[in-house]
This record gives C-alpha cells, structure tokens and sequence, in this order.
C-alpha cells in the first residue's frame, strides 16, 4: 500500500525512523512474554486481568487480528483485480487466495516457517533482480529527492506516529499470540533474531519508497494505488525485457501469503486457547469468516486506504498495540516487585 | 457446542468492528454495499458452510470424547 504519501518527497525517511522504533517494539512486545512466565499474550490476559477481564480482553484481540487478516486479505485481492486480472470478480479471487493460506496452515506451523523462510528467498532475489532492471532502465531521476527535509523534522511526524509506526511495525503484536509456544522462554537469540529481521524489513520498505520517488517522483507516486507495481510496469530495456510487474506482483503475492497466515495463526491460537478444540478444525471455519469480512471491508480501493490509513491506526491500532501492552508492562513489573519484596520479607 | 457458539460470537463481533470503522469514516453507504446481491449471495453461503461445519464438528465431538483441555477437564471431573 502507498504510505506516507501526505509528506511527498521525504515519505521515504518516514518508514526509516520507523524501522528504529520497530525494532524497539517488537523487542518490547517479546520483553511482556519472556518476563510474564505464560506462553501467549492471551494466558497473559487472564494472569493480569482474571478470568472475566482477561477473557474479554483476549476475545477483543481475536477479533482485531480476525479484522486485520481480512483487510490484508482485501490489499491483495485488490491488487490482482486492479493490476492483472480485471475481468475476474474480487470474490474469487479471495477464494482462491483463502485456500492457498488454509493449505498453508493446515500443514502444520514447522512446515509454513519453512515454507516462510523459501518465501523470503525468493522475495529477497526478486527484490535484486528488480533493483538491478531500474538502474539498467536509467529512467530514474535523484532530483526527486531533493530537497531532503526542506520544511523540517516536523511534517513528517504525523505520517510517523499515526501511520507508519501502527502499519506495519506495530501490527508484530501479532507475534505475542504464538512466539512463545514456538519458543519456549523466548532466548535472546531468538528475540535478536527477530530485532534483525525487523531491520531488515525496515530497510526494505526504505529502499521500495525511494525508489518509488526516484522513478515517478512525489506527486505521480501520491496518485498512485500500487506505486512499486506501476515503477515496475515502466521498466523497458531494449524493448525486450518489458512487463517485470508480474514478478513484483509474484513478490507481494508471497509477502501477502506471509502476512494473512501470521494473523490468521494468532487469532486460531487465541480461538484454541479458548475453546481448548484442535486447531486444526478451526482453520476452515476462521478462514471462510476472514473471507466474508475481506469482501466487506471497504466498497472500493479508494475508501479502503481511507480507512485503512485514518481511521484504524488511531482508533484501533494505537490502542491494541500500544496502550493495552504499555499497562500489562507496567502491572507485570508492579507484580515482579511485589514478588520481590514478599521474598525478602520472608527470609 | 462450544465451538459453534464462540465463531458466532467472533462473526458478530467482526461484523460491530467492520461496521464501526465504516461508519466512523462517514461511509453511510455500507448498507448499500451490505446488499449487493453477488456479495451477499457469497457471504451468506461461505457463513452457512462455516456454521454447519463447526455444528458438525460440535456433534462429532460429543459422539466421541474429544481432544485438547476438554478432555483433561473431563479426566480431572472423573
């Protein structure tokens, strides 16, 4: 999706300063598992907050994740109707989408991460070759760029905290669901792991805006729904290697994939912790309620970045990844003091 | 029928969260958009489908002793 695009030339420092506090983030999002004793953020609900409060809460966050799932559901949808195959209805599409991602969970999560980790492979040198055909295109222009910051830090600070910072870095509460029945006490190598690939995915969405703006410049890219996709489309060498879209499209495909199964898996590890029902016969159900949501997020792309972009990362996100895991920090570091201090006393 | 109850809790409560951010954007039209026939049509089935399949696994599991923390709570409750 376009981001940023309200601070033109400079949209792409945003998702830059963002990478740091996603690094932050996602550190502290694993920081609350690791010093909770539970396993998932759900357990940790009902620990902090007892039986009644914390089954209300967790049932709030199945439902965000269940929401987000659908609404990245929809981004890829849209993005195959818009860019490829016009002619084929949106439903199905997302049909079609629904039952690779209900495949995918289905065979069991050691065998998605491979999959994941294939997955990023194939991204990172679709990413390499499609760096190396804009510089061999030469219709690029660093001009765009300039000047850096003309009008100061200050105008980039909406896009930062009300937008980029919730989309997509604040959305690793996701990771809270499942990370710590994955890994057991969450080790630091795994959570340097995770900081690392945050990084490197930062740095990734970095280098996508700039070269966004260098190829089309601030205002094209602002008009743009899928400006790497329409960069992409632009590329023309010799007239012969034309059309690499389509492996961009194949890049977003494999990244979509990624990211609907990660919200997928945490909303079913909540439904699971709930209901105490095999996960497995929770897929198809879960999947088919995703799908139904995903047709009715938005009527068009257009009200669908509206409210993808204005409305939820202030009203809903904000709230589910910052506020929520503020106060559990703050009550699991008041009950380790606490702890602390009965020892003392008894000894 | 545990199963069957608790996605009908999340369906409602998805659809109030949909509705909500619809609405909140000043996009009255979400009736409009909840009507359109072809949509609907697929909805509704996809819905029916999920119902009757977690309906199903409800009654299967209650023909069998069934699996994870339900069966342990049974062991526990002798």
């Amino acid at each position: 999706m376009n981001l940023a695009t309200d601070v033109g030339r400079d949209a792409w420092i945003v998702p830059l300063i963002c990478t740091f506090i996603g690094m932050f983030l996602f550190w502290w999002f694993l920081y609350i598992i690791r010093h909770s004793e539970q396993k998932t953020i759900y357990s940790l609900f009902k620990q902090s907050l007892g039986q009644a409060g914390g089954s209300i809460l967790g049932v709030i966050y199945i439902t965000y994740f269940i929401y987000i799932c659908a609404r990245d559901m929809r981004d890829f949808s849209e993005l195959i109707t818009n860019a490829v195959l016009p002619s084929v209805p949106l439903e199905w599409i997302t049909l079609c989408f629904m039952a690779t991602v209900m495949y995918v969970l289905w065979i069991g999560e050691q065998n998605f991460i491979n999959l994941f980790v294939i997955f990023g492979y194939t991204v990172a040198a679709i990413f390499i070759v499609f760096v190396v055909l804009v510089i061999a295109d030469g219709q690029f222009d660093f001009h765009n760029l300039l000047p850096i910051m003309g009008d100061g830090i200050g105008p980039l600070l909406p896009s930062t905290f009300t937008q980029v910072m919730e989309f997509p870095f604040g959305e690793l509460i996701a990771f809270t669901a499942f990370a710590g029945t994955m890994f057991p006490n969450l080790p630091g190598k795994v959570v340097r792991a995770g900081v690392f690939s945050v990084l490197i995915s930062g740095l990734l969405i970095t280098l996508t805006i700039l070269i966004e703006l260098i190829t089309f410049g601030p205002s094209i890219r602002e008009r743009a729904l899928f400006p790497l996709v329409s960069a992409a489309r632009n590329i023309s060498i010799g007239n012969f290697i034309e059309r690499i879209e389509m492996l961009v499209i194949f890049a977003i495909m494999l990244a979509a994939i990624v990211k609907v199964c990660i919200f997928a898996y945490a909303a079913l590890q909540g439904v699971v912790w709930y209901t105490g029902k095999a996960y497995k016969s929770l897929i198809i159900p879960y999947l088919l309620l995703t799908t139904v949501i995903s047709y009715y997020v938005s009527n068009n792309m257009s009200e669908h970045i509206i409210v993808g972009l204005g409305f939820i990362p202030v009203f809903i996100h904000i709230p589910l990844q910052f506020v929520i895991p503020a106060l559990l920090l703050i009550l699991i570091l008041i009950k380790s003091r606490w702890r602390k201090q009965n020892d003392r006393s008894i000894v | 029928m545990k199963r069957t109850y608790f996605f009908i809790l999340m369906f409602l409560l998805v659809t109030a969260l949909d509705i909500l951010c619809l609405f909140q954007n000043e996009q009255w039209n979400f009736l409009v958009m909840y009507s359109q026939s072809k949509k609907l049509v697929v909805a509704i089935l996809l819905m029916i489908t999920a119902i009757i399949y977690c309906a199903v696994m409800d009654w299967k599991e209650r023909k069998k002793p069934g699996d994870g923390r339900e069966a342990l709570r049974d062991q526990k409750n002798g």
